[in-house]
């Protein structure tokens, strides 16, 4: 368990993330329409701050879709071995995160729309206590890995 | 109690008080309108609210039924909408006794149900009398008759024993109780009032009766005020909660009761126990006290009471006789891990953190820039936090310590760590530090302890300690005088041992505080070998312990260049398929092996052979 982990997600998830962050990113003009809004209301707010914000925004976003996803892609490691699974992550602070196979109470793929179109499933491992999540694995290794770890696991509650 | 029946009759006004306490916003709201037009319905929907309110209590009364039929608890309950709720007592995990003050008043109790299974359910009884309540619970017990027979009179005897907390502790623990800090900014904000009352004209009129007052010593006298009411107020609430306190151990849980107005019987089993923690708050850490809570999982808690009070108020030193005399298992551990000393810094910083809000305290108050002399306290904090910062663990154990405001010392098993993470930021990265969280499961989710900048050497040995299979240790050989005690288990299972003496034979064992866990033994032929003589004592099977000893010892072959592995077994073939070993025909083990003792007079002509490359 000492080794860091190495096993790196699907590449799709580049582009799966650049929709997912492309959609939240669009959240950002909420702030540039409400000054809009008020300038169309009442003219004396001035039309400085939606000119200021939209531009704003719009670069704020670009940046996001352009950078993060890559970065969180590059990020990622994980491994799965039959003491448990390790994981790496973090773009600003990096998180490793262990879960020995026998507290895993149970295992599920999961996807949503945008990961269904890249072929892309993510698996969420939860304990008495805590749940994780591996993201973006391409289907067939996805359920490669739930079919392994719920075998490790059986393995190791059932022992002797 | 086959028969179904109604609540004792106070039951009415218990239901009637809950219904109104959850509507009372409304009715409030309906009653001020009420007195402020007179022309509306207002007061009349308010009455109307409070009648159907005093209907739906009698009719709910009514209809709720309950009894216990062949082993299990079935209550009717509803008014318009029926509810059966039905509950087996194979599934009930708690029985809660509570005596509220309606229910104290008639001498009667309220009995709560939770079970554990495939949602947690909880069924309330709000008033019956207290023979009822035993009468239910020995009905609702489950069947442990079988094993108490065999179980000797000794433990009965051992069953029942409490702690209770003298009342000058209770005094002692109401007097440094920190929560009067938390009901001080409650007071300060719900009393939004304060603002209208510091009009121009108002201190105006009070500077004028109270001579000698300027505006801000008026200020000052009202933040004492404040404090002094909720230091008062957070003094009543802990003799209220914590009179008459006791803690009773049981044969498989601990029984918690405590309360004056409204009496509390809380029940931990045992084997839902995840963690002990220790916390000494800034007034009681002087005097050497703290609070013991423990994290127990599973049970319908809401977030706020998922960690329960196990001693209120209790002596540092005598931490370890609790946990001697509530079997509350732990072992202090020998590897102690703390912060370096180039953490040191970044522990005195962080609390100065704060300061940043000064230049915004500025904007208001001309005299902020004197609040960085506070820079001197928060260091000292900052400093004692570094002190504080602890890891200890030992193969079964784990001692965190930490400050937040107060020290909390965190026990736990290391079966019930559910995770480990470290985290890293940019600074820490520079440094080469993480900060290490382990979390243990509590109420319906979970809770994490946190040690901030740990030398990064540090998680890589956590995870190592959680990964492990359950028992620890280390096979080691066998030494002459353990040889016996092998020999004997051995037995147990009916594998041979005439011949472990033989030279040829390495045998180790898997000790854990001086007890004999499990065995295996190899027999080395060059490049091939023979796995023997595997056992598990009985009291650790299904532990997990098989497959650990199974894969240090070809650990152990393999450092030996052992390339082939070969054992006969008779019982336990399924148990080996499932670690790689493949069924050969018994003509398939090479001649050096069939030539071993075991393999060609010790074991049966049934044993089925198997073969492992490593």
């Amino acid at each position: 368990m000492s080794d860091i982990p190495k096993t790196r997600i699907d590449e799709n998830a580049i582009k799966a993330w650049r929709i997912t962050f492309f959609l939240n990113g669009l959240f950002l003009y909420i702030v540039p329409a409400f000054f809009y809004a008020l300038y169309y209301f009442e003219e004396s707010v001035g039309v400085l701050l939606p000119a200021i914000t939209a531009p704003g925004a719009f670069v704020i976003h670009v940046i996001i879709i352009t950078l993060l996803p890559k970065l969180r892609w590059n990020r990622w490691r994980y491994d799965v071995n039959d003491q448990g699974v390790d994981m790496l992550r973090g773009i600003i602070i990096k998180k490793r995160t262990i879960v020995p196979m026998n507290r895993v109470q149970h295992v599920d793929t999961k996807q949503g729309p945008i990961y269904r179109r890249y072929g892309l499933s993510s698996i969420s491992l939860s304990t008495a206590a805590t749940t994780h999540e591996i993201p973006a694995l391409d289907d067939q290794t996805a359920d490669e890995l739930r079919t392994r770890i719920s075998e490790l696991v059986r393995k190791v509650r059932e022992d002797v | 109690m086959s028969e179904f029946r109604r609540q004792h009759p106070i039951a009415m006004i218990t239901q009637l008080a809950s219904v109104l306490r959850q509507n009372l916003v409304p009715l409030v709201i309906f009653f001020v309108l009420g007195a402020q037009n007179s022309q509306s319905y207002f007061f009349e929907i308010f009455w109307i609210g409070l009648a159907s309110a005093f209907i739906f209590g009698i009719a709910g009364w009514f209809r709720f039924t309950f009894r216990v039929h062949e082993g299990e608890l079935q209550i009717n309950k509803g008014v318009f909408v029926r509810k059966k709720l039905y509950l087996s007592k194979e599934r009930i995990q708690v029985i809660d006794v509570t005596e509220g003050i309606i229910q104290r008043v008639f001498g009667l109790v309220q009995v709560e149900v939770k079970s554990a299974g495939g949602g947690t359910e909880k069924a309330t009884i709000s008033a019956i009398t207290k023979e009822e309540a035993e009468e239910l619970q020995n009905l609702l017990r489950k069947d442990e008759v079988n094993e108490e027979i065999t179980e000797t009179e000794e433990i009965q005897k051992e069953e029942e024993l409490s702690w209770k907390l003298p009342s000058r502790d209770l005094f002692f623990a109401a007097l440094t109780s920190g929560n009067f800090g938390l009901i001080a900014s409650i007071l300060t904000a719900t009393s939004g009032q304060l603002d209208q009352f510091f009009t121009e004209e108002n201190l105006n009129y009070i500077i004028d009766i109270l001579p000698g007052y300027s505006e801000f010593s008026i200020i000052i006298w009202v933040v004492v005020i404040i404090l002094f009411l909720s230091y008062l107020f957070s003094f009543i609430g802990v003799i209220l909660r914590y009179s008459d306190f006791k803690i009773t151990r049981k044969e498989k849980e601990i029984l918690i009761t405590s309360g004056l107005l409204e009496r509390k019987q809380i029940t931990v089993p045992f084997n839902r126990i995840q963690a002990i923690r220790f916390v000494e708050g800034i007034l009681r850490q002087p005097f050497g006290y703290g609070m013991v809570y423990v994290e127990s999982a599973g049970f319908e808690q809401k977030n706020n009471e998922r960690s329960i009070v196990l001693h209120p108020f209790l002596r540092k030193e005598l931490l370890g006789k609790l946990f001697d005399e509530f079997n509350l298992e732990f072992v202090e551990p020998e590897s102690v891990v703390t912060p370096p000393k180039r953490a040191l810094f970044r522990y005195i910083r962080r609390p100065n953190y704060l300061l940043l809000l000064v230049p915004l305290i500025w904007i208001f108050w001309e005299h902020a820039p004197w609040l960085f002399l506070l820079s001197i306290p928060l260091s000292m904090f900052g400093w004692l936090e570094y002190k504080d910062a602890e890891l200890a663990f030992s193969s079964r154990f784990m001692r965190l310590q930490y400050r937040q405001l107060a020290k909390g010392t965190a026990f736990l098993k290391r079966n019930r760590a559910q995770a480990v993470e470290s985290s890293v930021n940019p600074f820490q990265h520079r440094k080469q530090l993480q900060s290490i969280h382990v979390t243990v499961a509590s109420g319906s989710g979970g809770r994490t302890f946190s040690i901030q900048d740990l030398e990064n050497k540090v998680f890589p040995q956590v995870g190592e300690w959680i990964s492990t299979m359950k028992n620890p240790g280390f096979l080691a050989p066998v030494s002459g005088k353990h040889i016996e005690e092998v020999k004997a288990l051995l037995g147990e299972y009916d594998l041979p041992v005439s011949d472990l003496e033989d030279s040829k034979v390495s045998l180790f064992s898997l000790r854990e505080n001086e007890e004999l866990k499990g065995c295996v033994g190899l027999e080395v032929f060059d490049e091939e070998a023979l796995l023997r003589s595997l056992a598990v004592h009985p009291d650790n099977r299904g532990t997990g312990l098989g497959w650990k000893i199974v894969g240090e010892i070809e650990e152990v072959a393999r450092k030996s260049g052992v390339h082939t592995l070969y054992l006969l077994t008779e019982t336990a073939e399924s148990f080996f398929s499932r670690f790689g070993y493949s069924t050969i025909n018994r003509a398939e083990v090479p001649l050096s092996i069939q030539q071993s003792k075991e393999f060609s007079e010790l074991c049966a002509e049934t044993a089925v052979a198997m073969r492992k490359e490593i």
